[in-house]
């Protein structure tokens, strides 16, 4: 029925919404979201197909997780641009959209180039909502993202490339063998995207650069596109188990440690995507369901905490945890919110964490991988203690820091009220989502019965012990995370520290002490040579001497030709 | 698209009717919740089943503050109704659509300081005591409720109080890595990055 990427509709959207203004505008942020959701609904499985460059693209196809990846995203882009409403963001809101409609796009590809094309252009849109934020720091910020995705897109496209020349196949199949350098390269791609340390400090560098609203976008589709991804063409492959580990605990330590409230929440959302990483490496049927059911369920609480937190640095302008404090007298439904969205991230009973994040680690118990299961053990007592309480803690509650900011306005509320009952709803009644999962019959009780059963005795009792006594380390170790104005250096030092200094302390003086040789390869030599083998000892007469084209032009040309050849390429 | 006019005016009064307690008591009950890190929060408070977890000296007088607090924030009404609105203390705020943000701060004057059942001394201690009682319900729980724990890992678990134990070693452990690895080797001052 509809035979183009659902994800069109935001981003062809977004250019419309852009021009208008006032309620139009309003009403077009809050439409064409509900449209894009109506529409990946009504896709059916017909795979739609469009030659170009001598290539058969397939543009729409829905693969095992299209649906529940899809959906939320939609979901998503409705509920984020509802919260964003009153602030009239103008660039932000249409740069959201076309980033929204490019991760649906992903999901819908049914070939790896039509997933790099929107792959891409996520990144383009991620960019300007970064920047529209509007101030200076979220400007340097954008442009270290937009160049790490950058080299993160060449290295994929590298990949893609290399495994076209060998395969002369488009087809999104499994790659997981990393002995072949194309496979490896890709998954290098990805792993940028998914935010894995140590490639993935842009993250807590960058989201928290972005507006209130601008960081509920910037939450939701990166790195679940990347997760995506990765289950479409690497599940099952084994380095992602310990990739995935690797950033559940990373996360943890780095967010104990952070004092920035978006910052703590940007580190727990590489912790969480840890365990959707390490729930593909596993590869089982439960453990894929178990990635994707955590995905949907993430990419809503996590969107709840930075709507709580955006709203509390919306209302008093604070973000640190040294400044807030006592907030829950003034903003009570914030930090209701806020705590049902603490709740959910670590997986307390009721909530929808624990009916989808356990089905990772029951699936490392079931496949028998002890120390897996050890670490996403540990890990889920962990996010108890850095995002479960440390969030609300430090902001609603601690001490009292004087600010009496009231509740933020009526759409924001609207906002959180709705993804908070969706982490309840979620929590109480999972059998729709499970619906919905890329195996849906996997259950213990095959196809009709329910997937998964989160609700046994033990599980609840071993669920509450887990987390109640991660609580109770939280405050017996309350001196000891005491909140500093301090931040933790992480793998961006790198190249915004150690890069610029070794070419202010090495290469510059280096090139400097190189410059004599410069001047007498590219002047005195020619000139010595003329000289040589020439009589006339002026050198070329002045009418044959040809002007130099400034950069400007020479770029103008260049492009040019470079146009000229694409159309011959074409015709 | 501006922010709803209306909504601070309807908040005022509400909040003028929840402030029944006396200013002392309104003072202690601050410098309670300030002196003593106060409870836990694993919940909506205001529906009273919130629960708490006493810190490290639950044997300590909950009236004394401890000493190395910052003194940044006087935990008084009038101090903190002064010094922390004032529009010199504006902070730097997102972008050039927020410079509405002092008008909440003028707003936010109208609603009054006020200690709630939360920060009441009795109030805390109920939440310590009940906490620790919470804790040990679940660790009993699992001996009446689950008499012959399944083992996932032979010889790893599968004994009463796994997870209890698992969830707290696990949880020092990070953060003691975190504050004395982590944090020695790679802390700095949240200026790092500007100058």
């Amino acid at each position: 029925m509809i035979e183009f990427p659902p994800g069109l509709i935001l981003i062809v959207g977004a250019f419309v919404l852009a021009a208008t203004r006032g309620a139009l505008f309003r009403v077009g942020a809050l439409v064409l979201p509900a449209l894009t959701l109506a529409a990946v609904w009504m896709t059916t499985d017909e795979v739609v197909q469009v030659g170009w460059l001598g290539q058969a693209l397939i543009p729409v196809q829905k693969n095992a997780p299209t649906m529940v990846f899809a959906t939320i995203f939609s979901v998503m882009t409705l509920v984020g641009a509802l919260f964003a409403l009153n602030m009239d963001r103008r660039v932000e809101l249409p740069a959201a959209f076309v980033y929204a409609g490019s991760a649906i796009n992903v999901t819908f590809a049914g070939d790896l180039l039509t997933m790099f094309i929107f792959w891409e252009l996520m990144a383009v849109g991620s960019t300007v909502v970064i920047w529209s934020a509007g101030t200076a720091e979220a400007e340097t910020a954008g442009r270290r993202y937009v160049n790490v995705h950058l080299v993160g897109g060449a290295v994929m496209m590298a990949g893609l490339a290399l495994h076209f020349t060998n395969t002369g196949s488009l087809a999104l199949t499994n790659l997981s063998n990393l002995d072949e350098p194309a496979s490896a390269l890709i998954l290098v791609g990805i792993l940028i995207n998914a935010a894995a340390p140590p490639l993935g400090s842009w993250l807590p560098d960058a989201y928290p650069a972005a507006s209130a609203s601008g960081t509920v976008f910037l939450s939701a589709f990166t790195t679940k596109t990347a997760v995506y991804v990765l289950m479409v063409l690497f599940a099952g492959t084994e380095a992602l188990i310990w990739v995935g580990c690797g950033m559940a605990i990373y996360g943890i330590v780095y967010a104990i440690l952070e004092n920035d409230m978006r910052r703590i929440l940007a580190y727990s959302i590489v912790n969480q995507v840890g365990f959707m990483v390490c729930g593909i490496g596993i590869g089982t049927q439960m453990a894929l369901n178990g990635a994707a059911a955590h995905a949907f369920a993430h990419i809503i609480y996590k969107a709840l905490l930075l709507m709580s937190a955006g709203s509390v640095l919306y209302m008093t302008g604070k973000r640190k945890c040294t400044e807030l404090g006592g907030l829950y007298r003034t903003m009570p439904l914030t930090m209701i919110c806020g705590t049902i969205g603490a709740l959910a991230i670590s997986s307390f009973p009721a909530t929808s964490g624990f009916t989808t994040k356990s089905m990772i680690t029951d699936a490392a118990a079931h496949e028998h991988l002890q120390t897996t299961w050890l670490i996403l053990e540990a890990a889920s007592a962990g996010v108890f203690l850095h995002a479960g309480i440390k969030f609300p803690w430090f902001v609603f509650f601690q001490r009292d820091s004087g600010l009496r900011a009231p509740d933020p306005p009526l759409n924001m509320k609207i906002a959180m009220v709705l993804f908070a009952a969706a982490c309840l709803g979620i929590g109480l009644y999972p059998a729709p989502l499970y619906a919905i999962l890329p195996f849906p019959d996997a259950g213990p009780n095959g196809p009709g019965g329910l997937l998964y059963h989160a609700y046994t005795p033990e599980h609840l009792i071993n669920q509450f012990q887990l987390l109640l006594f991660a609580g109770f380390a939280f405050f017996a170790l309350l001196k000891l995370l005491k909140r500093t104005e301090t931040i933790t250096l992480d793998a961006d030092w790198t190249y915004r520290t150690m890069f610029p200094r070794i070419w202010i302390v090495v290469l510059g003086p280096f090139f400097r002490w190189l410059a004599p040789a410069h001047r007498f390869v590219i002047s005195a030599l020619p000139t010595l040579i003329r000289k040589f083998f020439t009589d006339d000892p002026f050198g070329v007469p002045p009418h044959l001497v040809r002007k130099r084209l400034e950069v400007g032009p020479t770029v103008a040309l260049l492009t040019l030709f470079l146009a000229v050849v694409l159309v011959f390429n074409l015709l | 698209m501006s922010r709803d006019p209306d909504q601070p005016q309807n908040k005022v009064p509400a909040q003028h009717a929840e402030s029944a307690e006396s200013p002392t008591t309104a003072n202690e009950g601050l410098e309670t919740m300030k002196g003593n890190e106060g409870p836990g929060d694993r919940g909506p408070p205001e529906d009273g089943a919130r629960t708490g977890i006493p810190d490290d000296d639950d044997a300590a007088p909950f009236e004394v503050p401890t000493d190395d607090e910052p003194t940044d924030h006087e935990p008084t009404a009038a101090s903190a109704s002064s010094d922390s609105r004032s529009p010199s203390d504006a902070p730097p705020t997102q972008g050039n659509r927020d410079e509405a943000l002092p008008d909440f701060r003028e707003r936010a004057k109208l609603l009054p300081d006020h200690a709630t059942w939360l920060e009441r001394p009795s109030t805390i201690k109920l939440l310590k005591f009940g906490s620790l009682g919470l804790l040990a319900a679940t660790v009993a729980a699992e001996a009446i409720f689950v008499p012959n724990p399944k083992a996932h890992f032979e010889g790893v678990d599968g004994w009463l109080g796994f997870h209890a134990v698992y969830g707290f070693v696990t949880c020092v452990l990070m953060v003691v890595a975190a504050k004395f690895v982590l944090g020695a080797a790679l802390k700095r001052k949240d200026t790092y990055y500007d100058d």
